[in-house]
């Protein structure tokens, strides 16, 4: 596991949570900003979403327009464009 | 609703509240998980150590019961040590989660061989093969019952339980080195010891490193950065039929004929001596080379044995293992050499002389040296040349430039040596840094680099405990069915592990015959994966691997004992089956 993703793990761990998964999957990483998104927004809580939400930022938006490119049932393309605009929405 | 990180936490604590959050890849398992330590695992100090003796150690990360990542732990005391540890030994992950892994006892239900089993409980599978043994024991002794130990060195604790077993149930036991020759004949022949060997942190103080059939940079990966550097001290030439890795990075290679290498030896050898390039005091204080040899029967003059001196011999008290042998000095003619004495002898190195046995008769006497020059006539320049493949200059030009950069260094590979005659060419080539005199000092000698576990610690009270007996059969005994105490009943059973001699050894169809003809009634193996051996086997125990044991082994390479009997009990446990080797 590279760093970043060690320091995913690690922030489930301070709100109790793990997964089966990897740290840094999508789906986890989503689930997990919205766990937090739940949350009041005080300070630590808002550095750790600024802190998932930057991580996502910095690969899931090539990734899923790969997804989108290769799609073709329709579905995934769907789905893909739907996270592009709550990524883009931001906090 | 909103909530902080605690006020989140203590609500989940709440009975049930943490259902209603419907998380799909996320668990909530609160105080449990709450430290980030142990969710980021532990970390374990281990040591990789296949039988390639660089015993690198290693860091492993262990999550869940599971190794989920190895770093070289470069933790040795000396520098150039570190880091150590090779793609091959990181590659151990597949083998410990890979498809051929035991996890549970198996007992064969098929013919044997055809590798059918049924899964079988530890108790069963215990019992199964207690009950067997038992019968065969009965039947026909407890010698019947065979030990193969397979290089204990990498794990004297746990291998050596089962040497511990085979003495306190009276079994036969096998060596592995039998089978594969791991112990280079000519050392004892020679030099009298089992083996010698540089560390490689020595590698570099040799000026000329000459390297027979052993291809360093692929098999002794994490060392072979000290050939590299010996190659700026000095000259690193390999002789080598094939244009191996280990070819590729010499500064000359020297591509002889196969098998030619005694040849090659010794006509190295002979330039040495014919351009008056050896060290003759060194061969005259600290060898044989002085010491007489009766012409007619090959044999060393015993002082005993001479009407001058047999009085003077019945007087000397030695030690049970030493013999008076007899050198010739200038100064008083023939006299006894002190076996205790490492003092110069002003010896003659060369001569033949007439002298008077006890009973009157007369006999041809020289010096081993003579007689070394004698059997080097046959190996002239031109006659190597043929042999080798190898043009007369070369081999001429090679042999001066060696006698003049000493200490030489030369590295004898197994592959050469565990092959019949293997002792012949060993014994060739350590004449070259005996000749230079390159023994004894920094950067010089001979090594082999297999067989060279010299254990420095007492083992015998854990391997053959007061009342215990070990009955130690050679491997080609067992397959020949017949020697020096082969049990009169033959061998019934054979019990193994960590080795795989159904496969590996070089008469593993003897063995197979024999288990498909029920000549050897039960077959019982300890491996951590699958092999061939497992598949011959009635019945298969999952054990440790072998780099991953608790135990103790030797790192040979860079003579450090390593002990790792406490650090490992979480790591190699992942999988269903309870373990045997769970901790001491």
């Amino acid at each position: 596991m590279g760093e970043s993703t060690v320091r995913l793990r690690h922030l489930y761990v301070r709100y109790g949570c793990e997964t089966d998964e990897m740290a840094d999957h999508l789906a986890v990483e989503l689930e997990f900003l919205a766990l937090l998104a739940t949350m009041k927004a005080d300070g630590p809580v808002q550095e750790d979403y600024r802190f998932v939400l930057d991580h996502l930022h910095r690969w899931a938006p090539s990734f899923l327009a790969k997804v989108e490119e290769n799609d073709r049932l329709g579905f995934y393309r769907a789905v893909s464009r739907y996270a592009q605009k709550v990524l883009a929405a931001g906090p | 609703m909103t909530m902080g990180r605690r006020d989140f936490i203590k609500m989940c604590l709440a009975a049930g509240a943490c259902a209603a959050l419907e998380l799909k890849f996320l668990r909530y398992v609160g105080e449990a998980a709450a430290s980030p330590e142990e969710a980021l695992g532990k970390a374990i100090r281990s040591t990789c150590s296949p039988n390639c003796t660089g015993a690198c150690g290693f860091m492993a990360q262990v999550i869940d019961g599971r190794i989920t990542t190895l770093i070289q732990s470069a933790d040795y005391p000396e520098p150039e040590y570190n880091p150590r540890g090779c793609l091959r030994g990181l590659s151990m992950m597949n083998l410990i989660y890979g498809k051929d892994r035991l996890q549970y006892p198996l007992i064969r239900t098929g013919e044997r061989g055809n590798g059918e089993f049924r899964k079988a409980t530890w108790d069963e599978a215990l019992d199964y093969t207690a009950k067997i043994l038992k019968v065969i024991i009965q039947k026909y002794g407890p010698e019947a019952v065979a030990l193969t130990i397979q290089v204990p060195g990498t794990g004297y604790v746990h291998q050596g339980a089962f040497v511990r077993l085979a003495a306190l149930a009276n079994w036969t036991i096998h060596h592995g080195y039998d089978q594969n020759g791991d112990l280079p004949m000519f050392w004892p022949m020679t030099f009298g010891v089992q083996t010698e060997e540089l560390e490689s942190l020595e590698w570099p103080n040799a000026r000329y490193t000459m390297v027979f059939g052993s291809n360093i940079i692929q098999t002794r990966l994490p060392d072979a950065q000290h050939l590299l550097k010996a190659k700026k001290n000095g000259k690193l030439v390999v002789f080598d039929p094939d244009y191996c890795s280990t070819s590729a990075k010499a500064d000359e290679w020297v591509s002889l004929k196969l098998d030619t290498d005694v040849a090659m030896g010794l006509g190295l050898a002979k330039v040495i001596i014919d351009r008056n390039l050896h060290d003759r005091e060194f061969l005259r204080d600290f060898t044989d080379m002085p010491v007489l040899v009766r012409k007619d029967n090959g044999k060393r003059l015993l002082a005993g044995e001479v009407k001058t001196l047999a009085a003077d011999a019945a007087n000397r008290k030695i030690p049970e293992y030493r013999q008076l042998f007899v050198v010739h000095t200038p100064a008083t003619g023939f006299s006894i050499l002190n076996p205790e004495s490492l003092q110069p002898t002003g010896a003659d190195l060369e001569g033949e002389y007439t002298v008077e046995l006890m009973d009157g008769s007369q006999v041809q006497v020289r010096t081993v040296f003579s007689q070394l020059k004698d059997v080097l006539k046959d190996y002239s320049l031109d006659q190597v040349a043929a042999i080798t493949d190898v043009s007369a200059d070369q081999i001429e030009r090679i042999a001066i430039e060696a006698a003049s950069n000493k200490p030489v260094h030369v590295i004898y590979g197994a592959s050469n040596y565990q092959w019949y005659h293997g002792d012949l060419e060993g014994r060739a080539l350590s004449l070259i840094p005996v000749l230079t005199g390159s023994i004894g000092v920094s950067g010089g000698g001979i090594s082999t680099y297999a067989g060279q576990y010299r254990i420095r610690f007492d083992l015998s009270q854990w391997w053959t405990p007061k009342e215990g007996k070990l009955n130690w059969v050679p491997y080609l005994y067992f397959l020949q069915g017949g020697g020096k105490r082969y049990p009169g009943k033959g061998i019934k059973a054979m019990i193994g592990g960590w080795g795989n001699p159904f496969d590996q050894h070089n008469m593993a169809n003897r063995l197979k015959e024999r288990s498909a003809s029920g000549d050897i009634e039960f077959v019982v193996t300890f491996d951590f994966q699958m092999t061939t051996s497992c598949q011959w086997s009635d019945g298969v125990f999952p054990g440790w691997g072998e780099d991953r044991g608790n135990g103790t082994l030797q790192a040979l390479q860079a003579e450090y004992v390593r002990l790792f009997i406490n650090d490992l009990p979480e790591v190699p446990c992942p999988l269903t089956a309870p373990c045997i080797w769970k901790g001491p």
